[in-house]
């Protein structure tokens, strides 16, 4: 299988009180197109940082991300924008959904960010019919019309997957997606993450839970800063 | 089409931006109120000088007057530039209505036809035939008339008075000396509204005129002081006029102190009337003694400048000086009145230039109200940067968001600051008579409700059940407070009347300032400026929160607690 995102001595540090914190200290990893990876370790060990950095969030203070041979740190701002809305989607633990927003309009926003007014308004019927699309394929057809504040944490999530797969990303971030629900509920957000990755979508999952990576094409443990093993 | 549509959710959704909102709607209306009113102060002063004066005015350079008037008016009138002139005589004189007496009013002699035509003194006429028809018809309903006769006699004097109201100067052919009047009347005199003591403002802002202390009302004694032709003081002369109507020109001082007269009868009481000379040895010398008058006042043709007119009548002035050898000033209406003028126009200036600082209060508001709104939507904003928005996306959502404030408080500012203009006189008019009786009632419900809530609150603190207290007892104290209050207004109009005149606002007094009522004119263009600035205000202090929201680096943003 081809590799859709690597990362290639990938380094980040922070400032930390007089000196630097070093959280990745020269990161390589290839993600193949297809793939689930999940990446393991344990608290402070860089796995939000490394799916920041591959998801064009932050910027690394050496190394690369690359995608489709694209160096990230080579596009213009512009560049990153749209590397972030169309070619990766993100999940997080915290769901992150606008809470002025109804599920439908949540999930639709995606699309706005992609192109202009006029651009929108020609592809708008087209857009908020997948999102309804996406809502049913997550189980929340009927919630379409609910603000997140009436949503149950496992629907929020699953909004947040919609919303991620609104602009058809070639890959999947997701940042320990089942981290603040209940077993039952998680299982039911990796029962829908499962079926997307059988469905060919590339997954890259940040999580603690040994048996959700058990799920994974394949595991890989970040310990201070790098890939162990 | 994101940013419409997050602007359109917050603006529906968020209780900050309200407050934001609340900020330019009171300062917008604030400073439309306050330059609406200045200006038209302004506005209206200028209007009433000019409608006082005319547009030129060739006057004398001594109380003693000049000659010839007769030949300049004709030369003036020759002019395109000129449509009309009159001639004037304004001296101080002493004026006596029954009980009252001014001591320095300003006598003006005029011809009413001419000085109609130049400044529109007929129009100025306050009592016109529904005054005399509805006085005519009060005297014959008043039950305290005792007979007949004297209910006859009473109707005959108060209708004599007024049968011509117009502006003509001319005694009633009617009129019929009482026997035990000194002093005959010998001539028609036009006071403004507010010389006499027995007229009275109403409660709708009209005039009305008490008859019952009239039986005196229409005589006025006016004395003036005649100068001889160098100047010298003569013994003065004292006369009656009958009143014929009362004029009303807007400007309190005017109305207060002035009193128009005929020009030839005024020239006949101060000796500057035409006239045979008298020689040395007490004799007629056959030479005639042209008359006087102290100023010439013109109107200009449509249409022609002010400046213009001005300076076709200095030309002529300054050859009628030479044929005549005497000296005059030729001023126009800008120049007679340019220090109360300018002052006030400065006043204006300043007052508008205050407010409108004082309106930098609401761009603070909006940026402290921006700031708190971008920290509340810090995560929001990291969230919109990791689904693909741009830094220009996230600061143009903020600059829209502060913009759609601003449209937002300007409008209803506008609509707030127009509505208060245009009926400002109606709201000073309501806090000057009914201001007691409704504060009263709701200042009953607010001290009622509050006292309810006390009482609940402190149930609530033993019996833990507060908001079923509180639900309960507000409404029923405060209707309990307002039900008695109500009863007694409805009940007494004593009280009534009680509490409005020892609760009452007048916040535009007419014997202070110049008018008697507000100026209320809205001057389109300037709202339009003003609710401009408002939107730019809010727009700019929506600036500094936007650009620090767009410089937020996402992973920060989505970390934000």
């Amino acid at each position: 299988m081809s590799s859709r995102l690597s990362t290639t001595n990938l380094q980040k540090r922070y400032r930390s009180g007089g000196g630097w914190l070093e959280v990745l200290r020269g990161v390589d990893l290839s993600i193949a197109d297809g793939e689930w990876v999940a990446i393991l370790g344990r608290s402070g060990s860089g796995k939000s940082t490394l799916l920041h950095l591959m998801g064009g969030l932050d910027q690394p203070d050496g190394g690369e991300v690359r995608f489709d041979d694209r160096n990230l740190s080579s596009l213009s701002e512009w560049g990153i924008d749209r590397y972030r809305n169309r070619d990766v989607g993100m999940i997080f633990q915290a769901y992150h959904l606008l809470p002025e927003l109804t599920a439908l309009e949540n999930v639709t926003i995606a699309a706005m960010l992609d192109g202009g007014p006029m651009c929108w308004l020609r592809r708008r019927s087209q857009a908020k019919a997948r999102a309804a699309e996406l809502l049913e394929k997550v189980g929340l057809a009927d919630r379409a019309t609910h603000r997140p504040n009436k949503l149950s944490g496992g629907e929020r999530q699953r909004v947040a997957i919609a919303r991620a797969l609104m602009n058809a990303p070639a890959v999947l971030l997701a940042d320990e997606p089942t981290g603040n629900l209940d077993p039952e509920t998680g299982g039911e957000v990796m029962a829908v993450i499962e079926a997307l990755h059988q469905g060919g979508q590339t997954v890259v999952m940040v999580t603690h839970d040994d048996a959700i990576a058990d799920r994974a094409d394949r595991r890989v443990v970040l310990e201070k800063g790098i890939v162990k093993g | 089409m994101y940013v419409l549509l997050l602007i359109s959710k917050y603006l529906r959704r968020k209780l900050a931006p309200l407050f934001a909102c609340l900020a330019v709607v009171l300062c917008t209306a604030m400073v439309i109120i306050v330059m609406s009113v200045m200006m038209g102060f302004l506005a209206k002063l200028q209007s009433s000088a000019q409608r006082l004066s005319g547009d030129v005015i060739v006057q004398a350079g001594s109380i003693t007057g000049f000659e010839g008037y007769e030949d300049l008016i004709e030369r003036l009138e020759a002019l395109p530039e000129v449509a009309v002139a009159t001639p004037v005589i304004d001296v101080p004189g002493l004026v006596k209505i029954g009980t009252r007496s001014i001591p320095i009013a300003q006598v003006v002699g005029v011809e009413p036809t001419g000085y109609d035509a130049v400044v529109g003194y007929a129009g100025t006429m306050y009592w016109q035939d529904h005054h005399r028809v509805a006085l005519h018809d009060r005297i014959y309903g008043d039950p305290s008339m005792q007979s007949e006769a004297e209910l006859a006699l009473r109707a005959e004097w108060e209708q004599l008075g007024f049968e011509r109201l117009g502006a003509e100067l001319r005694v009633p052919p009617g009129w019929q000396q009482r026997i035990d009047e000194a002093l005959p009347v010998s001539g028609a005199i036009v006071p403004g509204l507010e010389v006499s003591p027995y007229n009275w403002r109403d409660d709708q802002g009209e005039y009305d005129f008490d008859r019952t202390l009239a039986n005196d009302g229409s005589r006025v004694i006016l004395t003036v002081l005649p100068l001889t032709r160098s100047g010298g003081l003569l013994e003065p002369e004292t006369r009656a006029f009958a009143t014929v109507n009362e004029f009303k020109s807007g400007l309190y001082e005017v109305d207060a102190n002035r009193v128009y007269v005929p020009l030839d009868v005024l020239q006949g009481m101060l000796g500057m009337d035409e006239g045979i000379a008298i020689g040395e040895d007490g004799l007629p010398t056959g030479e005639t003694i042209p008359g006087r008058v102290t100023e010439v006042l013109a109107k200009s043709a449509d249409g022609v400048p002010l400046e213009a007119v001005a300076d076709a009548a200095r030309r002529v002035v300054n050859e009628w000086e030479l044929d005549h050898e005497t000296s005059v000033f030729t001023i126009t209406w800008q120049d007679r009145h340019g220090r109360l003028l300018s002052a006030v126009a400065n006043e204006v200036r300043l007052v508008v230039f205050l407010f409108g600082v004082t309106s930098l209060v609401a761009v603070f508001m909006v940026l402290i109200t921006f700031w708190m709104i971008v920290r509340a939507q810090t995560r929001d904003i990291g969230t919109l940067r990791a689904i693909g928005a741009s830094r220009i996306g996230i600061l143009s959502l903020f600059v829209g968001y502060g913009l759609a404030v601003g449209v937002l408080g300007a409008a209803l500012g506008t609509a707030v600051g127009t509505w208060i203009v245009v009926s400002l006189n109606e709201v000073q008019f309501f806090l000057a008579n009914y201001a007691g009786v409704t504060t009263t009632l709701i200042g009953s419900v607010l001290v009622g409700a509050a006292g309810g809530a006390v009482i609940a609150t402190a149930i609530g603190f033993v019996n833990q059940r507060m908001r079923w207290w509180l639900v309960r007892l507000t409404p029923i104290v405060a209707v309990l407070c307002f039900v008695p209050l109500l009863i007694g207004v409805a009940a007494s109009a004593d009280f009534a009347s009680w509490l409005n005149a020892t609760i009452r606002f007048e916040m535009w007094n007419p014997q202070t300032y110049y008018f008697d009522e507000i100026p209320n004119q809205i001057d389109a263009p300037a709202v339009a400026i003003v609710a401009v600035c408002a939107v730019l205000s809010s727009t700019l202090g929506a600036v500094i929160p936007a650009l620090v929201a767009s410089a937020n680096n996402p992973v920060e943003a989505l970390r934000h607690e």
